[in-house]
């Protein structure tokens, strides 16, 4: 390779189930290029990009939503909690009501950590930051040997009031760090006034720990077999700021590509993210103190991020009056898409895959034969769409699908110009235009579509100018 | 012309268009509602009464809001406020309705206007303007629920922003909203509805609940081809148990929807398929100026349950066991430090096939559960403990759902109220498995002396360093115990 005399710059955007890679050189793209995953792993897609490229970057900047991996599996490996005695059910508790429509047998939303993995502690600090039972070691010594007679390896420290006086919430954290576990202390923002979304962050970055660390070990393979240091790598999180190792913001780096995205258009307008994997509205000027995660509402400072019930990834299925029509849930990133010749379901990505004659490489005949006998085994009740071709009904669900969109879009954000970035941004653009001309949908000024890679290097050159990262 | 792919965008638009709100409603002109989301049980059946009511005395144009929280026009509770507007889509009137939920003050009354703020139908904007005078006056009234002043000008924009985007949907698709389009949505809503219904095995069953208070519902009930009916005759005449004849549709239909597997429509055409008959003058059915909290938070939910169990009885697989629907309710009056209210859900009942869960609320889909550090710092209270309340689900082949209990300690004196439902009337198990354990409060003083309180519904004056221990039921279980 050779020595630069510019510093180039790598940005990775790495989605559940493709990566992108960008290169940058003096605001020049170098190069760009998207991975499928499962075909390709990281280190692969890294060692492939790389491959022909005789340069050698100074800095690699990743946005990473990798981690949403675990919503499919909702699998966090065993995080223990340990909480003020007293509220040992509480997060439990907090959980809300399932599904939203009434059911003669409701149920508890899932909670991310398992209630017998919750410990108490005997301590009590009121809202003043007075201390009106104080914390004996004897009781952190207690939980500590049952922690490890469970074989427990990362334990969350979620204490109320610990944001007006840690004291606490730090003496418990430096006592199991002290015994051996990784530890994970709850974050509170200066406003927050409700500790269960403080808890829930907590704990959900520690379930990610596993899968960053997994994710982690595999892009520092990668890059250390091009021979480069893996120091060079930084990851973002969802303000903006780079880290290295902090598991405490894990849950905030799942927004690191929408905080980029927001900067690279000077959060001056509003963006319609329509990703191969994911789709999103991203007001910039809309900052949210709470995230509806899968498990709940959850206190993160997401960049205005607004996930769209219109995905790529809805499944169809037979509507209330026999139609076919897109289900409310999502089929989730594992197996992947049918027209990949994956899953046994058929999506919207696949409808779009059809309709738009998508060129992506994994699209595969037998998907396509897949797709089409599913549709046709979906209309067979009704006596309307039975008779339609598979290119008509395509034709018609392509239409429902942009409908939705725009529908969606109108009443979140009306009267905005809309940018629209991702995958699919220029393939629905004449499509929103045509169905909603009321609003003004322009298209992001990106090279080959691969802006999330790009603007990813532009965060980090902006640490880089404010020396905030070296 | 592919119908069911129109009925899939309407149904699209006429959601997305209330889906901000908590709870809302889109009408035709004639009063039909075309879609409506719920929070609670009153919420279906009251959303479009109040709107009839008000598009009969109120000559509502474009930019015109009317205000409501009187349970007797078509409100429930009066810390939810109903914000109606009219909208002429395609040369078609409609109205977009909007209801916000605000924190309740818990009293124990006689009388409708000692419960709070009562607002009868009243004209909040017009031309697209908040009257000023109108909108002051009631924000500053002592018992205006807290946040009125912010939320509802914030629902008001929301509200005109709805209304330009439908507008401009209705020029861009004019099919989504003309007259044939919405008969044949609607026509097409009933069918469906009433095959389900048609599916269901045929047939009556008679049930009736007592309440703590000793009042009694009597149910008897019909699943008949294309039509449930429900005959509330002999229900007990009000005494403190009051709802309006449009939540007991509302708590009908709730119960219908979770009999019925798959999610419905919640429109005329579904709600037109039951037939609730009770009486004038019954608890189901009562007239201004009888208090309605009760009614509308715990009555709601119990008339639910009976439903639901009388139609299990017909469709005996459904059958659970009795859960513990009804929160116990507790407010503190703090002078200073305003009202502090909460609500503690129970367990519900056991199935053949699972466990009931443990509290959870059965009935209501709201968020309003109190952070612990937000009531701290709001009111003068320390929150001891919150815990699921271990050994109150009824014991059985499958556990009752435990209820859960909450310790409060007062740092201030206050005056207490509490409704406890499930204090008398145990919820029983099935096939041999037992109750679970009841409602209960207890009062420990600061020199420590402990009492329970025996009454169902009270008010009591408490000092600073007294602890309250308040226990939600838990549910009943299903099939007998193994020793």
């Amino acid at each position: 390779m050779v020595t630069n005399m510019k510093p180039v710059y790598c940005g990775i955007s790495i989605g559940p189930s493709f990566v992108e890679i960008s290169l940058i050189q003096s605001k020049k793209l170098i190069h760009s290029q998207r991975f499928y995953l499962p075909q390709e792993p990281l280190a692969q897609a890294l060692k492939k990009f790389f491959s022909n490229l005789d340069i050698k970057p100074q800095k690699i900047f990743i946005a990473s939503r990798y981690l949403e991996k675990i919503f499919d599996t909702k699998l966090g490996g065993s995080v223990a909690q340990v909480v003020t005695h007293g509220f040992e059910n509480w997060p439990l508790l907090r959980q809300p009501t399932r599904p939203s429509h009434f059911r003669s047998h409701p149920s508890r939303q899932e909670a991310l950590a398992s209630q017998e993995l919750i410990f108490g502690l005997n301590e009590r600090i009121d809202n003043k930051g007075t201390v009106l039972k104080a914390l004996e070691d004897t009781d952190l010594e207690f939980i500590s040997s049952k922690l490890k007679l469970m074989e427990v390896k990362r334990v969350c420290v979620n204490l109320l009031f610990s944001h007006t006086n840690p004291t606490h919430q730090n003496k418990a954290c430096d006592y199991f760090k002290e015994q051996g576990f990784e530890v994970f202390s709850v974050e509170r923002s200066a406003n927050s006034n409700d500790e269960i979304p403080a808890w829930r962050q907590n704990i959900l970055n520690a379930c990610l720990a596993g899968t960053f660390a997994d994710m982690k070990e595999e892009l520092e393979k990668g890059v250390e077999a091009l021979g480069l240091d893996k120091s060079i790598i930084h990851y973002a999180d969802g303000t903006g700021a780079f880290f290295q190792d902090n598991l405490n913001k894990l849950t905030s780096s799942l927004f690191a590509w929408a905080e980029s995205l927001n900067r690279h258009f000077k959060k001056e307008k509003t963006l319609l993210y329509l990703g191969l994997e994911s789709w999103y509205l991203l007001h910039p000027q809309r900052k949210h103190p709470h995230w509806e995660s899968p498990w709940g509402m959850l206190e993160t400072s997401s960049p205005g991020v607004r996930k769209l019930k219109t995905q790529p990834t809805l499944g169809l299925e037979n509507d209330f009056f026999g139609g076919i029509g897109f289900s409310k849930k999502e089929l989730g990133f594992e197996p992947g898409p049918m027209s990949f010749g994956r899953s046994l379901k058929p999506s919207a990505f696949d409808i779009m895959a059809e309709a738009l004659n998508l060129d992506l490489t994994q699209i595969s005949a037998a998907g396509k034969t897949r797709l089409k006998d599913s549709l046709s085994t979906l209309a067979r009740n009704n006596s309307e769409i039975s008779d339609m071709s598979t290119k008509v009904i395509v034709s018609k669900l392509m239409n429902q699908l942009v409908t939705q969109l725009a529908m969606e879009v109108s009443f979140a954000a009306p009267n905005e110009e809309i940018i629209l970035a991702g995958y699919f941004a220029e393939h629905l653009k004449p499509l929103l235009e045509k169905k909603w001309p009321h609003q003004k949908w322009t298209l992001a000024d990106s090279e080959k579509g691969l802006l999330e890679s790009q603007a990813i290097i532009g965060l980090g050159e902006e640490a880089l100018s404010n020396g905030v990262l070296q | 012309m592919s119908q069911s792919f129109l009925f899939s965008r309407m149904q699209n638009v006429f959601s997305r268009c209330i889906s901000s709100f908590s709870s809302g409603a889109i009408l035709d002109g004639d009063g039909q509602i075309i879609n409506l989301k719920y929070e609670t049980l009153a919420d279906i059946g009251t959303l479009g009464h109040c709107t009839s009511i008000i598009s009969k005395y109120f000559p509502l144009d474009e930019g015109d809001v009317v205000i409501v929280n009187d349970p007797y026009s078509g409100g429930t509770v009066l810390s939810s406020v109903t914000l109606i507007t009219k909208i002429i889509l395609s040369q078609n009137s409609y109205f977009i309705v909007a209801r916000i939920g605000f924190r309740p003050l818990l009293t124990i009354s006689q009388k409708l206007d000692e419960e709070g703020l009562r607002i009868p139908p009243t004209p909040l904007v017009h031309k697209r303007e908040i009257n000023s005078a109108i909108f002051e006056a009631i924000a500053s009234h002592p018992l205006c629920p807290p946040g009125f002043k912010e939320r509802v000008p914030e629902t008001v924009a929301k509200l005109f922003s709805h209304c330009d985007t439908l507008k401009k949907w209705s020029v861009s698709e004019p099919e989504l909203f003309n007259k044939n389009s919405i008969k044949s949505y609607m026509k097409a809503c009933k069918e469906k509805v009433q095959k389900l219904l048609s599916d269901l095995p045929h047939g009556e069953a008679l049930t009736s609940t007592k309440l703590d208070t000793g009042e009694v519902i009597k149910l008897k009930v019909e699943l008949a081809e294309g039509s449930a009916n429900f005959d509330f005759s002999g229900t007990s005449i009000s005494k403190r148990v009051c709802m309006t004849d449009q939540s007991t549709l509302g708590a009908c239909a709730g119960a219908m929807m979770a009999f019925i597997k798959e999610p419905v429509p919640v429109n005329s055409s579904f709600l037109s398929v039951l037939n609730v008959a009770a009486p004038l003058g019954c608890l189901l059915n009562s007239k201004y100026p009888s208090p309605t909290f009760k009614g509308m938070t715990e009555g709601t939910t119990i008339v639910a349950s009976t439903v639901l169990s009388a139609l299990s009885d017909i469709v005996p697989q459904m059958k659970t066991s009795v859960s513990a629907v009804a929160p116990a309710l507790i407010g503190l009056q703090f002078q200073p430090g305003g009202f502090f209210f909460d609500s503690l859900a129970g367990g519900t009942g056991a199935s053949p096939t699972s466990e009931g869960a443990d509290a959870l609320q059965f009935w209501v889909r709201n968020k309003l559960q109190n952070s612990v550090e937000e009531v701290e710092r709001r009111y003068p209270l320390l929150i001891k403990q919150i815990a699921i309340r271990q050994g109150s689900g009824g014991k059985g082949q499958r556990r009752g759902g435990h209820g859960m209990v909450k310790e409060y300690e007062l740092l201030a004196p206050a005056k207490m109220n509490w409704i406890l439902e499930h204090r008398k009337n145990l919820t029983q198990g099935l096939k041999g498995a037992l109750h679970g354990q009841p409602s209960e409060i207890f009062i420990v003083k600061k020199d420590g002396t402990k009492t329970q309180i025996e009454d169902s519904e009270g008010s009591l004056l408490l000092d600073s360093g007294d602890k309250i221990f308040l226990n939600s039921a838990g549910g009943g279980g299903y099939g007998k115990p193994s020793a």
